[in-house]
């Protein structure tokens, strides 16, 4: 889903980009104060594997391939501020280094895959955990279902500033993009769930949306000491 | 830090290192989501010194070889920039802390 160069125009691009930088502004100044001892490398490690993961793609229907997104993986194991610096920092030397997605379009794909596909989705699964059983079923369950849609709400978001930058018809960019991503969503879906129940059984309290927030157990840290 | 965080991150590295070095050259080659559905709109290159574009590793004639050399490269220095990253933002806190 990395928009390549010419494919959104330059305020589109500026826009989303706008929004994306205020975002890594607050996430950067939030983790100024929260990110804990444990979190340093954990964020490097989750950057690490996003970035392994994403060059794998998987084939599916129609001659078309997609990739792992991670950004809901790296919200669940971060909280949602920490998965958009993990996205940002993975599409920035994927656009420099490895010439995947476009220098122009970096705006739009840090708020599609960073904002909407790791934030935003992020509060789908507070909502799908709130709803479903507290118990390891009930989180994997949100966490598979929130994985498809931040895979589905990112091409969606994507298909808008195709539409809005006159590349592709709205309607055509809008039912292709979600026609195929609301299948690579099912294997996005399968790989959060394996990763997420691997960390559940060898590191449970590496996972923040299990442990609850990070701020919440600094508190007690602070508290305590 | 205790051993076992220590443990778990070396060995998540370990694995995204292999998987970027000897799973992602056999990965699929077809066209992305985006790039089906984008197919009549052209291209126009605005960055071109990337200096490991199309994730092949320059100078390296097998194409799996180049690929798998890319992609372990390009995970440890995400690896690296991440830690430093974060490490940074932390840092401060630390030292007053401790």
């Amino acid at each position: 889903m990395h928009i390549p160069d010419g494919f959104v125009s330059g305020s589109v691009n500026a826009a989303s980009g706008a929004a994306a930088l205020g975002v890594c502004a607050l996430a950067l100044a939030r983790a100024k104060r929260t990110l804990g001892e444990k979190q340093v490398p954990l964020l490097g490690v989750t950057s690490a594997f996003v970035f392994a993961a994403q060059m794998v793609n998987f084939p599916v229907a129609g001659g078309t391939s997609g990739h792992f997104l991670g950004a809901l993986l790296a919200a669940l194991l971060l909280g949602p501020l920490n998965a958009c610096l993990v996205i940002t920092v993975v599409l920035v030397i994927q656009c420099l280094g490895f010439a995947d997605g476009g220098v122009t379009a970096l705006g739009s794909n840090i708020f599609n895959m960073g904002i909407v596909g790791g934030l935003a989705s992020y509060y789908v699964f507070r909502l799908l955990q709130a709803a479903l059983p507290k118990t390891r079923v009930g989180f994997l369950a949100a966490a598979a279902m929130s994985a498809w849609l931040s895979v589905v709400l990112a091409a969606l978001c994507c298909a808008v500033e195709l539409g809005l930058s006159g590349t592709l018809p709205l309607k055509a960019a809008i039912f292709g993009m979600a026609g195929v991503h609301a299948l690579i969503g099912i294997g996005e879906a399968l790989i959060t769930v394996t990763v997420a129940s691997t960390v559940l059984a060898v590191r449970p309290d590496l996972i923040v949306a299990w442990q609850g927030e990070p701020d919440a157990a600094l508190r007690g840290a602070a508290l305590n000491g | 830090m205790d051993k076992r965080t220590w443990c778990f991150v070396a060995g998540a590295l370990l694995l995204s290192v292999a998987l970027a070095a000897f799973v992602s050259p056999f990965a699929s080659s077809a066209p992305d989501g985006l790039e089906k559905v984008a197919a009549p709109a052209t291209t126009t290159e605005a960055w071109t010194h990337a200096p490991l574009a199309d994730y092949k590793a320059p100078c390296v004639r097998n194409e799996l070889l180049a690929t798998g050399m890319a992609g372990a490269a390009g995970t440890l220095f995400v690896f690296a920039c991440g830690w430093v990253l974060s490490a940074a933002l932390a840092r401060k806190r630390f030292r007053k802390r401790g």
